[in-house]
């Protein structure tokens, strides 16, 4: 008989090849279903996220605060005066604009999320959108806590939107387009070969509000066996930001 | 033996990127245990084949869960991206860690 002297001896890897295995199995699954759980699922997103907004360094916060006493006077001034010329136009405000500041922004390691530094105390809901000041659709918010919220940027993996094209013959057109990840979407329309319902260039808005301009298409790709056109949407929105707006919906 | 530490640093990983990340339901953190078992459970003496292993397979199940979610439409080159760097940062903190244990 040969005796492999560095032959390792045959033993259960997972759990120590120990009697105690089942131990370390049910504690790791019992780990990873906590995680799923509502509640503890909600206590780490909070735990994970509230932290991170609050170590997070605020560069203008100190030069905020000497100013603070003096904005707000003009802002009370400025309130006052915006409400009377409403009053004198008859404007009815349907929608609030809530200005965040971008805390932090996820890059390609946490793609197609950023962080802002205004929550439920703002009176921000989950599923509002989030736009420039350009009017330029960024995304919506996905998760919430009382000074943060998480912003589910367009064209995020496998989410849907319905988009409005704007521009040339097709302006009007509504059609559902659906997330690849990074800034991309991707939607199909009926081929008319006279002509193409969507061209190259063509500015797409977000069919919820058609004041937010949601993307250009990039790209359309024609296949003569396919009877639809797939046409490329990337997302308009910057790379960087430091201020969004949050829109808000006035009961 | 099973490497306590390896699980413990992926489950953390994991659950960073899940809490961040826009995607919830474990998309992160169970592609990132099981790159963790079979960074662990592999038996090659280079580490950095076991490394490569690993990375390749961890990157295949986070693809194909990425194309179940999106009705089989392949994702964009950015999303690629995002998948290959959280796999490859995943497993040098793994390969640290074992290298450490190796030492001592």
């Amino acid at each position: 008989m040969i005796y492999l002297q560095n032959k390792p001896s045959r033993q259960f890897r997972w759990c120590a090849g120990k009697p105690s295995r089942c131990v370390f199995i049910v504690f790791w699954a019992a780990l990873v279903a906590l995680v799923f759980f509502n509640k503890t699922n909600a206590l780490l997103h909070s735990a994970f996220v509230g932290t991170a907004a609050f170590l997070l360094p605020d560069r203008v916060a100190l030069e905020e605060s000497k100013n603070n006493l003096l904005s707000m006077m003009q802002i009370r001034q400025v309130v006052l005066d915006n409400k009377k010329l409403r009053e004198a136009l008859g404007l009815s405000e349907k929608h609030r604009f809530i200005p965040a500041r971008v805390k932090f922004d996820g890059g390609y390691l946490f793609l197609d999320s950023i962080l802002i530094n205004e929550g439920l105390n703002a009176g921000i809901k989950e599923g509002d959108a989030v736009v420039t000041e350009n009017n330029i659709l960024i995304g919506s918010v996905s998760s919430i806590g009382k000074n943060w919220s998480k912003v589910k940027k367009t064209g995020s993996l496998g989410e849907k939107l319905t988009l409005v094209a704007s521009d040339g013959q097709a302006a009007g057109v509504i059609f559902e387009a659906v997330g690849l990840g990074g800034g991309e979407l991707i939607a199909e329309f009926p081929i008319t070969l006279q002509s193409p319902i969507i061209k190259v260039g063509d500015t797409v808005r977000w069919g919820q509000n058609n004041d937010f301009i949601a993307g250009l298409v990039d790209n359309i790709d024609f296949n003569e066996n396919n009877s639809l056109d797939r046409a490329t949407i990337i997302s308009a929105s910057p790379l960087f930001m430091a201020e969004v707006m949050v829109v808000s919906e006035n009961k | 033996m099973i490497r306590q530490k390896i699980f413990f640093a992926a489950f953390l990983y994991g659950l960073v990127f899940e809490s961040f990340g826009f995607l919830g339901g474990g998309f992160y953190l169970l592609p990132a245990l099981v790159t963790a078992a079979i960074f662990n459970s592999l038996v090659f003496t280079w580490q950095s084949v076991n490394f490569i292993v690993s990375w390749i397979s961890g990157v295949l199940i986070l693809s194909l869960w990425s194309a179940t979610l999106n009705n089989w439409n392949l994702f964009s080159y950015k999303f690629a991206a995002h998948i290959f760097i959280y796999f490859f940062i995943l497993l040098v903190i793994l390969y640290a860690l074992d290298a450490k244990k190796e030492q001592s």
